[in-house]
């Protein structure tokens, strides 16, 4: 009679980026069961957020993803602008969007170099980090930050793109896109990355439909949840977007759907410049007078549909909820790694693309009540 | 125990995409926002006082599985009929 024995990955381990704990049931090599401890990364940024004047609530928003830290930004200033009708002009529109797509860029160019990491190809890897160096060197070009790019406040942004800065931006998409052709063509043609990803951390249709899968995930699957597509916001309203999508379900598909969406995005990037109104500037003073209201909103970050609820009551948010796309897509990771071998489950779980830092953000609670924690506090693991 | 699943089964053919625990001056509210393939979010708001215990979507919805589980654990509402109920997500258990 076969017995099944624990094997644990993580939080820390050379696999892993970010901590997470996965305890895998298995009999032999094969995967029976996992469970998936999370907790590792955990900032009470909800709490966080509460009882702060909008645009304050707003750096911490940003701060919430190392990644999409724009569309964090965005889809905080869509529920903010929506309820308190605020129009914004159509340079702070695709400006935005602009910074937003080469997110997406540079968060797939990520992806894809610690996926070709796990599988082993760590030439790939370095080829891949080295294109989404250049996207960094834009990102200071444009909003002079390269990670947290905090270039928005409501109703406005905090600076104007010159036609220099948008030149620059083009020019380096122009000179990546050859190189990112041939690793794209690298990547769907490997018999390494063909043997170890097609058919693997299999996903139905069905299943993605049943459990509302976002992003590359749900479209890997024909799926598509898109925001941009659905509910076209700020500069999107403007431009002409061809959702990427397959229909195999499996990590390969996982991959090129993601690839072929940098191409898009730099199709976006190309059409927002182009539409930028010459000689616009963005509005000079953002809007600081958002007293009541509360609303919902949504924006597609790399990973997926990215949700916010918002309540503000005398000027001061009272409530902030967040709905990352990691949380959404968490439910299927023990279903994607089960029947799997113990040597394919990195791949399995990168395919899936988790961010957990981003995921791991709701409120400090102690003895089934939540509390404010200062930062110091946090730190010693004791409230004073 | 609230109940609820009589109103949440119109969202059926829906998408859940949140469920958001909002503590209001008339007492606890509990909003569970779906998306279907139009612009906009349906919303259904439950207020649920002082209540302790809220009725599971999850024969409805499934993945609302971690959604409440996390607000149990942050929040201490329970859905009877979570199969995370009893289960840890992101926080130790003391």
């Amino acid at each position: 009679m076969h017995k099944t024995c624990l094997f644990p990955i993580g939080p820390q381990h050379p696999s892993l980026k970010e901590p997470l704990f996965l305890k895998l049931y298995v009999d032999g090599t094969t995967v029976k069961d996992a469970v998936f401890d999370l907790g590792y990364a955990h900032r009470g940024v909800e709490e966080k957020l509460e009882g702060k004047q909008v645009d304050t609530a707003l750096h911490a928003v940003q701060r919430t993803c190392g990644i999409c830290s724009q569309c964090h930004t965005m889809a905080f200033l869509r529920t903010v602008e929506g309820f308190a009708e605020v129009e914004i002009p159509d340079r702070v529109a695709l400006q935005r969007v602009i910074v937003a797509e080469l997110e997406r860029i540079h968060s797939h160019l990520l992806w894809a170099g610690v996926m070709m990491h796990e599988l082993g190809l760590d030439t790939l890897f370095m080829y891949f980090m080295r294109e989404r160096e250049k996207i960094l060197d834009v990102f200071d070009e444009l909003t002079g930050n390269r990670v947290h790019h905090s270039s928005d406040l409501v109703g406005t942004s905090k600076r104007t793109f010159s036609e220099e800065n948008l030149q620059f931006a083009l020019s380096t998409l122009d000179s990546i896109k050859e190189n990112l052709i041939s690793y794209r063509k690298t990547v769907d043609s490997h018999d390494v990355i063909r043997d170890r990803c097609i058919g693997k951390g299999l996903i139905t249709k069905k299943d993605a439909k049943t459990f509302g899968l976002v992003g590359p995930v749900a479209r890997a699957c024909n799926i598509n949840n898109d925001v941009r597509v659905n509910s076209p916001y700020m500069g999107y309203k403007m431009l002409k977007l061809n959702s990427i999508m397959r229909t195999e379900g499996d990590a390969h598909a996982r991959t090129l759907v993601r690839l072929d969406e940098v191409f898009e995005s730099m199709n976006l990037v190309e059409q927002a410049c182009n539409q930028i109104p010459k000689g616009s500037v963005v509005p000079k003073y953002p809007v600081k007078r958002i007293a009541q209201g509360y609303g919902v909103g949504a924006s597609e970050a790399p990973r997926g549909e990215n949700f916010h609820f918002v309540k503000v009551v005398n000027g001061k948010t009272a409530r902030v909820k967040l709905r990352t796309p990691t949380l959404a897509n968490l439910i299927m990771f023990p279903e994607a790694v089960k029947g799997a071998d113990i040597t394919d489950v990195p791949v399995i779980v990168m395919s899936l693309d988790p961010c957990i830092s981003c995921m791991e953000r709701v409120a400090v609670v102690k003895d089934g009540k939540s509390e404010v924690w200062t930062s110091h506090e946090l730190f010693k693991g004791e409230k004073k | 125990m609230k109940k609820i699943l009589q109103e949440i089964k119109k969202t059926k053919s829906d998408r859940l995409v949140s469920i958001s625990y909002v503590n209001e001056d008339e007492g606890v509210s509990i909003y569970y926002h779906f998306a279907d393939k139009t612009p906009k979010f349906k919303e259904i708001k439950i207020e649920i006082g002082n209540e302790k215990e809220v009725e599971s979507i999850t024969p409805i919805h499934p993945n609302a599985a971690i959604l409440e589980g996390e607000i149990t654990e942050m929040y201490g509402i329970k859905f009877p009929g979570n199969p995370y109920s009893g289960k840890r997500i992101f926080l130790e258990e003391k």
